[in-house]
């Protein structure tokens, strides 16, 4: 559906260079940390930054020469950029009518648009009364009225408070299932990436550093930059040390402790352990036998409850991060400077390739 | 009829604010007060010079303000000044729009000789037109004879000097800087988002400027068009320089001018009665202005 193949933009000292595919209908997210070329990216394809190289194809077309109003993107930029002179129902409009749509088309295509968002109520409202989440439904029903093939949503919930960005990113995936338009989805949010989007990318420097499914992005993460973005707080340097115990396994010292690697290695290694992967136990707790890639005594220094899980500072050989389930912590019972034992599951193990 | 409550100004202050806000409106209030101050004096010095002077006096000062020449002198001022601020938005728009949003060579020297025309004495600014006019009248003969010059540039000379297009010539230099100045600000203050979007949605790039720029800076617009047929109803060095102060029918002498000349001859009372009569008709169109200005838009420009 969409097709970037060598595109370079340059503007002042940054340099963008991109190459990405992107499915019919598919719910992508573009992610990144600020001035990483996101939002850059997104506006070449929509036409409003003429790249120096490259080529861009959306549904088979190449458009990389061709006017924004020539490309079927829908564009919500992250303030909505809403014509504030204009009620809600001109908003909506807009598109249609510069289309040259007859007068009963554009009313269907307002009410159809509004519908879909559920914003009929607004419809004779002026935009300096709305609220954010008001706004920015306005924003996606101008985008849909215009009938794109693709939807850019820069930051569309950025400005939104937490509840009403979870509403609005659950009324986005039902949306875009039911309109099947294949959208692009700008943030640097990864719970507002999981609820919406099925593949993303990770940008950094103008480069994209990553494509794939979310969940490879974040348990297999293909350099330490995209592991960091995707909140991997375990990221550890060691060195081959020889075979493991068990076949095709390596043993690797890190910051003091012993990890067992899949395959064979040698050299430095770099790998991750997802903090929700890890398992905390009192010494001499163990229940079973269990493989584990390493077993390293901690002290419990921190716990912080997030809502969802309790995130846990684990300071001995290595300072590590783990993240418990609440019901799993208050089993637990462990207090600020318990000592502990951290489990290494071996599938929560996830060697950086190169 | 009173403005809508308004939560940005009507809301309730803290008393340190109310203290701030106080003199912020007495600053205000002083200004006001100084100008219609001003006007109240020329006017005891009107009343007071009616009530002391001869018959004879008072009836030349009535002849000569209610006047079917002045009436017209007055049209003139109003019709060129409009003309002259419509022009100048013409012009300023489109200008302002590209030293808002583009990049120009040169662009810092264009942006200084835009305020040049405002920095320059308006005495200066009509006797440099007068001067490039004159250097039309020499193109005029030295392409052609000085007995037969050539017509076209000589009929640019012709139709400029002492005539009515002169007026509106002299008025249009600064008028349309203080608009650009004006324009340029509106168009710097306005989310050029909303065009990119106004792109995507179907415009061309001139579409997305009239769809989407051009209501943002609406207010913009308006105020440069406060501004420059403000400046220009008062202007008369530069015009009384180039279009000249002819009396009559076919004249060329606007308010301001004839003013100038009541008080050069030493007619301060009628000077002031026809300044007081202008003030009074400016200020009337510009509350007008102004009242429309602040009622919601009907949706901007098209579609």
């Amino acid at each position: 559906m969409i097709r970037v193949e060598g595109l370079v933009y340059e503007v002042g000292t940054f340099r963008l260079e991109a190459g990405l595919e992107i499915g019919q209908g598919e719910y992508f997210m573009l992610m990144g940390p600020p001035g990483s070329g996101k939002t850059a990216l997104v506006e070449c394809l929509a036409g409003l930054r003429q790249p120096s190289a490259g080529r861009i194809e959306i549904a088979g077309r190449d458009v990389t020469a061709a006017e924004p109003r020539d490309r079927g993107v829908g564009y919500v930029p992250q303030d909505y950029a809403l014509f504030t002179t204009r009620t809600v129902r001109e908003n909506i409009a807009f598109g249609p009518q510069v289309r040259g749509l007859a007068r009963a088309e554009v009313e269907r295509t307002v009410d159809r648009a509004a519908g879909l968002l559920g914003i009929e109520h607004l419809l004779g409202r002026r935009i300096p009364g709305l609220s954010g989440g008001e706004r920015q439904r306005v924003a996606l029903a101008r985008a849909l009225a215009a009938g794109p093939a693709v939807l850019v949503l820069d930051e569309p919930v950025s400005a939104l408070d937490e509840s009403t960005r979870e509403s609005v990113c659950a009324e986005l995936r039902r949306l875009q299932r039911e309109l099947a338009v294949t959208t692009v989805h700008i943030s640097h949010n990864l719970e507002e990436a999981f609820s919406v989007a099925d593949r993303g990318a990770v940008m950094c420097h103008g480069r994209i550093r990553q494509v794939g499914r979310l969940d490879e992005l974040l348990r297999r993460p293909a350099s330490e930059f995209v592991a960091r973005f995707m909140r991997c707080e375990n990221i550890f340097l060691g060195a081959a040390r020889g075979p493991g115990p068990a076949p095709e396994t390596t043993a690797v010292e890190a910051a003091g402790a012993t990890f067992l690697l899949p395959g064979r290695r040698l050299g430095p290694v770099q790998f991750t352990v997802r903090p929700e992967n890890i398992v905390v136990e009192r010494p001499g707790d163990r229940r079973g036998a269990r493989p584990a890639a390493a077993e390293i005594p901690v002290r419990l220094s921190r716990a912080v409850d997030r809502g969802a899980y309790v995130r846990l500072e684990l300071n001995g050989a290595m300072r590590l991060v783990a993240h418990l389930a609440p019901r799993a912590f208050a089993e637990l019972g462990a207090a600020e400077g318990a000592e502990l034992v951290a489990v290494v599951r071996p599938e929560a193990v996830h060697v950086i390739p190169g | 009829m009173p403005a809508p409550p308004d939560p940005a100004i009507d809301r309730p202050l803290r008393p340190g604010r109310q203290t701030f806000r106080g003199l912020a409106t007495a600053a205000a209030a002083a200004f006001a007060l100084a100008v219609g101050l001003l006007l109240v004096v020329d006017l005891v010095f009107i009343v007071e010079f009616w009530l002391r002077a001869s018959p004879e006096s008072v009836g030349k000062f009535q002849a000569e303000v209610f006047s079917a020449e002045t009436r017209r002198e007055l049209v003139l001022s109003l019709a060129s000044a409009t003309l002259t601020t419509a022009l100048a938005l013409l012009v300023a728009t489109p200008a302002g729009y590209a030293l808002s949003r583009f990049r120009i060579p040169a662009k810092v020297l264009v942006d200084t000789l835009v305020d040049a025309a405002i920095v320059m004495p308006p005495l200066i600014m009509g006797v440099s037109l007068l001067v490039a006019l004159s250097l039309v009248r020499r193109a005029a003969e030295t392409v052609g004879t000085p007995e037969e010059p050539n017509p076209l540039l000589w009929g640019l000379f012709a139709g400029i000097i002492q005539h009515k297009a002169g007026i509106i010539l002299a008025q249009f230099f600064v008028a349309a800087a203080l608009a650009i100045r004006s324009m340029k600000a509106a168009f710097d203050a306005a989310d050029r988002r909303v065009e990119d979007v106004a792109l995507t949605l179907g415009c061309t790039r001139f579409g997305a400027f009239w769809r989407a720029a051009l209501p943002q800076a609406r207010s913009g617009l308006l105020t440069g068009a406060v501004i420059a047929w403000s400046y220009t109803m008062g202007l008369f060095a530069p015009v009384a320089i180039v279009a000249g102060t002819v009396r009559g029918k076919d004249g060329t002498a606007i308010l301001p001018t004839r003013a100038y000349l009541e008080v050069t001859n030493g007619q301060i009372e009628i000077a002031l009665a026809l300044t007081l009569v202008m003030a009074a008709i400016a200020m009337t169109v510009l509350v007008a202005l102004k009242v429309a200005v602040r009622r919601p838009a009907a949706g901007g420009f098209g579609p």
